[in-house]
């Protein structure tokens, strides 16, 4: 019985403090601090998601294609993750024509 | 002639471009017709047959994914905030994983021809009544919403008045999906798609041409432009926090879980395996080219004004650019850079205008799945023909398109932007729905008066939200602006951490830690931690062969009438390159694989035969109901 409260109380417990520490740590503005909220959250759905299709074995490795679909899950995100470094570093460090 | 959008066309070209949009109407609408031919019952009408192969619904999916104004939309959120406007197309990844592995074999293999027959069989009627309730609202809101910013669309861009064009509009898409069903609206939507990815590959070419090249327009665009991400809280409309929560959770749940339209896209494929490959094309590939495509011009837009700024004029050999509307950046820029070629321009926007057809004929095809399925089968006429529920099914295709039609009245008295109108609705709607979907899927525990209480009373105290927005703010008090706008999105937060705590603890409150035997039984094959159930259901029986085998074509077919119905026989040497086993299901169709499964379906292996290599044997009946042609060869493919 507490288990399912207690899981709900930590994603709570998380969603309050998580924003509250980035914004303590970088300025609202800071790209590195939207990237973190994004793919900080994002990562606890993802994994959460991971967890959850291998427990359930309905995610089972070795099992027809499904290993293969799990490099895809796993490499997707790992992906967008350093496609979306990979930009906002660029971004940050090509200059910009005129200055502005 | 002025339009309210700040271009100056002439009356011919206004002739031109209008002809241009009415001749891709009417095109659209006898291409659709075409594929009446192959809707020849309920399943066909709505389903396809579940026969295509994963590309053909995936790039439907183009079509269907860019919204009613999206060009106009995120060209203008381009302008305004740069390459983050590109951020609800790229940030879905994350609910991947549920999606894959869990709703997606859930409702494949479940046989569920709607979401809310899902809530009966899974909690009682009481979930499926209510779950039919807010879906209809969230999908008719979306055809009315659609509708009418079609009106917006056409009468911006060529002056004629929204009264006439919505009608016109409608009679042209109901026509087509009436009479073509599922079939139909892939079909014209994969034409669509490639239409509009043409039509938005066109502008942007000319818009970096003129600007003189990638580098150019790279270098001209602001640091804040260039960044993927907008500010996490100061835009109200538009912040990186609310974006996630909004449109990454609870926007992605409600348009894959939900969406009834996108929903039976999938239940077309021909297995969970292409069903996969359709994912993660779509997510990888089809949304981030679709951010690019309707997002691009605005900010080409951006670096135009700049560099036309430190030039000190227009760029030579064009027209300076000035956006003064900023919705309609993606116009005014096409027109421009496109040196205002009618003709062209008129294709763009003809383009254009199948974005807005491509989103309201899925949503009409689904809207009418639900009235047939949820209430007129079961609540109304129970035991009829499968030729009477295809003619009720087009009745309803009409009903689902008037309702829209009315709902624009409704639409056109709201005050707001557009965008706003958008979103205050949806994330009023799907936060206690989704989160629902949710806990039934993949909690096994949650039970029915869990369900009805989450999606009641979370929907009801999402709703009070609205008039007391301080509810939010423990969970978005770091998000800017006291007025009760700021919280639009981070609403959807709020919602679905409601719901969850109302379906948790009415879940532990009304059943014991261990689940009776028969609320194993109703949950069987409806929960991921059931799917093997699942996929046994699905088969008729017996264990699922997994093991990966060949695909085996240029077979030629041979009428037996020995073979009984639904089942085919074929060599040994074929059935050992397929892996298969008799009474394994195998997908039959037509060798020439361009054709994605239009002429196909899923049939059991029957015995061995002893004659050819090369020959698959079916019976007449079967034949027909594949839709093979004679002396046509065919390919196999062992499902499971």
């Amino acid at each position: 019985m507490l288990k399912p409260l207690l899981v709900i109380l930590t994603y709570l417990a998380v969603i309050f403090i998580y924003p509250r520490f980035l914004l303590s740590t970088g300025g609202p503005g800071d790209p590195w601090v939207n990237y973190l909220y994004m793919y900080g959250f994002g990562a606890i759905t993802f994994f959460t998601g991971i967890k959850l299709i291998l427990s359930s074995k309905a995610c089972q490795l070795g099992r027809g294609h499904d290993s293969k679909w799990f490099g895809f899950l796993v490499g997707g995100f790992f992906f967008f993750a350093i496609f979306h470094a990979t930009w906002v570093y660029l971004s940050l460090n090509l200059p910009v024509k005129g200055g502005m | 002639m002025e339009h309210g959008m700040g271009l100056n066309i002439g009356q011919d070209a206004t002739f031109v471009i209008g002809s241009i949009i009415v001749g891709y109407f009417i095109l659209i609408s006898v291409f659709g017709g075409y594929f009446a031919r192959f809707s020849r019952n309920i399943n066909d009408f709505f389903y396809s047959g579940q026969r295509f192969a994963w590309w053909l619904p995936a790039a439907s999916m183009i079509a269907t994914g860019i919204g009613s104004y999206s060009f106009l939309k995120y060209s203008e959120q381009g302008f305004n905030t740069g390459m983050s406007s590109s951020l609800t197309y790229m940030n879905d990844w994350f609910i991947v994983p549920f999606f894959m592995f869990g709703w997606l074999p859930i409702v494949y293999f479940s046989r569920v021809k709607s979401i809310p027959e899902y809530f009966e069989r899974r909690f009682n009627k009481t979930a499926r009544y209510v779950a039919v309730f807010i879906i209809m609202a969230y999908m008719l809101f979306y055809i009315g919403y659609n509708l009418f910013t079609i009106g917006i669309a056409i009468e911006g861009m060529v002056g004629w008045p929204m009264l006439w064009t919505i009608p016109i509009v409608a009679t042209f898409l109901g026509a087509y999906v009436t009479f073509g069903g599922q079939t139909a609206v892939i079909f014209t939507d994969l034409f669509q798609g490639v239409m509009l990815y043409v039509a938005g590959g066109l502008a942007i070419f000319a818009g970096i041409y003129a600007l003189g090249g990638f580098d150019e327009f790279w270098g001209w665009l602001p640091i804040t432009h260039r960044l993927p991400f907008v500010h996490l809280t100061e835009n109200v409309k538009f912040n990186t926090s609310g974006l996630f929560w909004g449109e990454a959770l609870a926007g992605s749940i409600a348009f894959t879980f939900m969406n009834q339209g996108f929903i039976m896209r999938y239940l077309t494929i021909k297995s969970i395996h292409d069903c996969r490959k359709a994912v993660v094309f779509n997510v990888l590939v089809t949304l981030p080219v679709s951010a690019i495509v309707v997002g691009a011009v605005g900010w080409i837009a951006k670096s135009l004004v700049a560099k036309q700024a430190f030039v000190g004029g227009a760029l030579a050999g064009y027209n300076p650019i000035v956006i003064e509307n900023t919705f309609h950046t993606f116009l005014v820029v096409a027109w421009e850079t496109l040196l205002q070629n009618t003709w062209l321009f008129g294709f763009v926007v003809a383009a254009l205008t199948a974005a807005l057809m491509s989103t309201i004929d899925t949503l009409i095809n689904a809207c009418a799945a639900i009235m047939i399925y949820d209430i007129y089968k079961p609540l109304i006429k129970q035991d009829e023909t499968d030729t009477h529920y295809l003619k009720a099914a087009r009745w309803a295709s009409v009903i689902a398109t008037a309702t829209g039609l009315i709902l624009v009245i409704w639409f056109a008295q709201q005050k707001g932007s557009l965008m706003s109108i958008h979103y205050k609705g949806i994330m009023v709607i799907i936060p206690a729905i989704v989160t629902t979907i949710f806990l039934g899927a993949f909690w096994r525990r949650f039970n029915a008066t869990a369900a009805v209480s989450a999606m009641v009373l979370g929907s009801i105290l999402t709703l009070l939200s609205v008039p007391y927005p301080e509810l939010i703010k423990p969970l978005a008090a770091f998000v800017k602006g006291p007025q009760n706008g700021v919280y639009i999105y981070m609403r959807a937060l709020f919602g679905m951490c409601i719901t969850t705590v109302i379906g948790v603890s009415v879940t532990l409150l009304t059943t014991k830690y261990k689940a009776t035997k028969a609320e194993l039984k109703k949950s069987k094959g409806l929960t991921i931690c059931t799917l093997d159930d699942a996929m046994s259901i699905y088969r008729g029986g017996g264990k699922p062969n997994h093991t990966v085998g060949e695909k085996v074509g240029d077979l030629n077919v041979v009428i037996d009438e020995s073979i009984p119905t639904k089942t085919f026989s074929a060599s040994a040497s074929v059935m050992k390159r397929l892996k298969a086993n008799p009474s394994d299901i195998v997908y039959v169709e037509d060798n020439r694989r361009w054709l994605g499964g239009l002429r196909a379906g899923h049939i059991k292996a029957h015995d061995i035969h002893q004659g050819e290599d090369d020959v698959v044997m079916l019976s007449a009946q079967t034949f027909h109901d594949l839709y093979l042609l004679e002396g046509k060869q065919v390919r196999l493919e062992k499902i499971f």
